[in-house]
């Protein structure tokens, strides 16, 4: 960047310009505080984690809690700044005192990342994923289901955890689909139902999901849940194997072999039309 | 006739040691350290895409490292004696998961991102079929990031079987503490572990 040269700049400094930097200082003042927290996404964006961090910092410490979220995540990712997860939680806990869902969800799991043998730790994640998941937090419903239906930190309640996986599912998170894909084939929690597995595996499917993509593949092979296709089965293998799942890849490969050229080829074709439609949960 | 993924675990008093058969010729340095630019290379093309969101970014660059890992490899060693006692569909949440924490914990060591510096600084061989490729980023602002890549010629291909950080094997490190979680909480506590650690949220744009 070239800078004027020295006389040059000493002339720029005149009554005129001092009032128009005034000016332009009040507006900058009057702006509103979306643009700041708009500008540190635009770094963040751009991989400039440290201009990131100057736009948000300020925010953040007037009570924003967008900004407290994001200079939570700064901290925990090392991004701008070492890696520093207990400035994470002190930012986080700040936004999730506020309501922030996002904060609550990643303070329950960083505590549990940090340390999975602490009870108290595992307690207070357990608090913040119900908070979350009672405010319909999809992500804190399928964890929260997941740990219910382990029996971790709290007692094993196959019955509710299939009900938080569900609300998870039914709000379009990929990874809560494909569970229910697996407690609908295994009837747990829920009644034992194909079609119903079927379903919710073609669902995560469509997600680009690859496991759910050769779960699906292997139903519609055998017509199991679903009328078998052989043609759309392969389709799935594909899309799967291509992703590097192993199974799929043995699958197809299996299934080609009883398959006419003509349908192998229509299979390739479908793969190649196909575009994974993502459901966002998490501006819900 | 041993598959080339049959491994034979030797228990000793000492550490364990890890023996896969059939023996393969070592990868020669050059392959080993052409993985790794190749990888690195990867991640510069691929992150600093315009117009398209960070995540996204870092999601194709993800996918691109989970292949230059052998994670089935590595996983399978973590997890040690648990892994043969774990059903196949824990074994298949188990290794996406690790997947996951892989590409997580040593993505941002091969750079890519605006005003970072990757290169090699080193290669050597190591145990009877490795080549270790040590890198270095250089970020403006802050300390570089150092790393060991341990390469293995694992069939037509070169993959990452381990990584060291300042000395510390990644592997081993997870060995003794994912043997750890199943003993106290079983694989279904591991794997909670691993969604812990792989899938907190990241910023919002409003």
């Amino acid at each position: 960047m070239a800078y004027p040269p020295f006389p040059t700049a000493r002339r720029l400094v005149s009554g005129a310009a001092l009032a128009a930097a005034a000016m332009l200082l009040g507006l900058a003042l009057a702006a509103p505080a979306r643009a700041d927290l708009a500008a540190g996404w635009q770094a963040y964006q751009a991989g400039e984690f440290a201009a990131a961090m100057r736009e948000w910092r300020p925010l953040a410490e007037a009570g924003d809690a967008r900004a407290q979220f994001n200079l939570g995540v700064l901290y925990d990712e090392g991004r701008g700044v070492a890696i520093d997860r207990s400035e994470a939680l002190k930012w986080w806990r700040k936004a999730a005192a506020q309501g922030h869902r996002r904060a609550q969800h990643n303070i329950a799991l960083l505590l549990i990342a940090e340390d999975s043998a602490d009870p108290a730790r595992t307690a207070e994640a357990v608090e913040w994923l119900k908070r979350a998941a009672a405010a319909g937090f999809a992500r804190s419903q399928y964890t929260l289901g997941k740990m219910v239906e382990a029996g971790l930190g709290l007692a094993a309640d196959p019955v509710r955890a299939a009900q938080l996986i569900a609300a998870a599912a039914r709000a379009g998170f990929f990874r809560a689909q494909y569970n229910m894909g697996k407690l609908a084939r295994d009837g747990r929690g829920v009644p034992q139902d194909e079609a119903q597995a079927a379903a919710w595996f073609a669902k995560a499917a469509q997600q680009g999901y690859a496991k759910a993509q050769s779960h699906y593949g292997s139903r519609l092979a055998t017509g199991t849940g679903v009328a078998r296709d052989p043609v759309q089965a392969l389709k799935w293998m594909i899309l799967a194997a291509a992703q590097g799942h192993g199974e799929a890849a043995e699958n197809r490969a299996a299934l080609a072999r009883t398959m006419s050229p003509e349908s192998v080829a229509e299979a390739e074709r479908l793969a190649d039309a196909f575009r994974a439609v993502v459901i966002d949960v998490d501006s819900q | 006739m041993w598959s080339r993924r049959r491994v034979l675990w030797v228990g000793l008093a000492g550490p364990v040691i890890m023996v896969s058969a059939p023996a393969t010729a070592r990868i020669a340095t050059d392959a080993a350290v052409q993985h790794i630019t190749w990888l690195a290379s990867r991640a510069l093309a691929t992150l600093r895409q315009p117009n398209q969101d960070l995540a996204k970014r870092e999601a194709v660059f993800g996918k691109l490292l989970r292949q230059g890992f052998d994670i089935s490899f590595i996983g399978r060693f973590v997890l040690g004696p648990y892994w043969r006692r774990a059903s196949r569909e824990e074994q298949s949440d188990y290794l996406e998961l690790f997947g996951d924490f892989l590409v997580k914990t040593y993505a941002r060591r091969l750079g890519g991102y605006a005003g970072e510096r990757f290169a090699v600084v080193g290669a050597h061989e190591a145990g009877k079929q490795d080549v270790v490729v040590e890198t270095r980023i250089q970020r403006p602002g802050g300390p570089a990031f150092s790393a060991a890549w341990r390469v293995r010629q694992i069939g037509a291909h070169p993959r990452i079987i381990d990584v060291s950080v300042e000395g510390v094997s990644m592997a081993v490190t997870q060995r003794q503490e994912f043997g750890a979680v199943v003993n106290r909480t079983g694989m279904a506590g591991l794997l909670n572990l691993l969604r812990a650690r792989t899938q907190r949220l990241s910023a919002v744009s409003g």
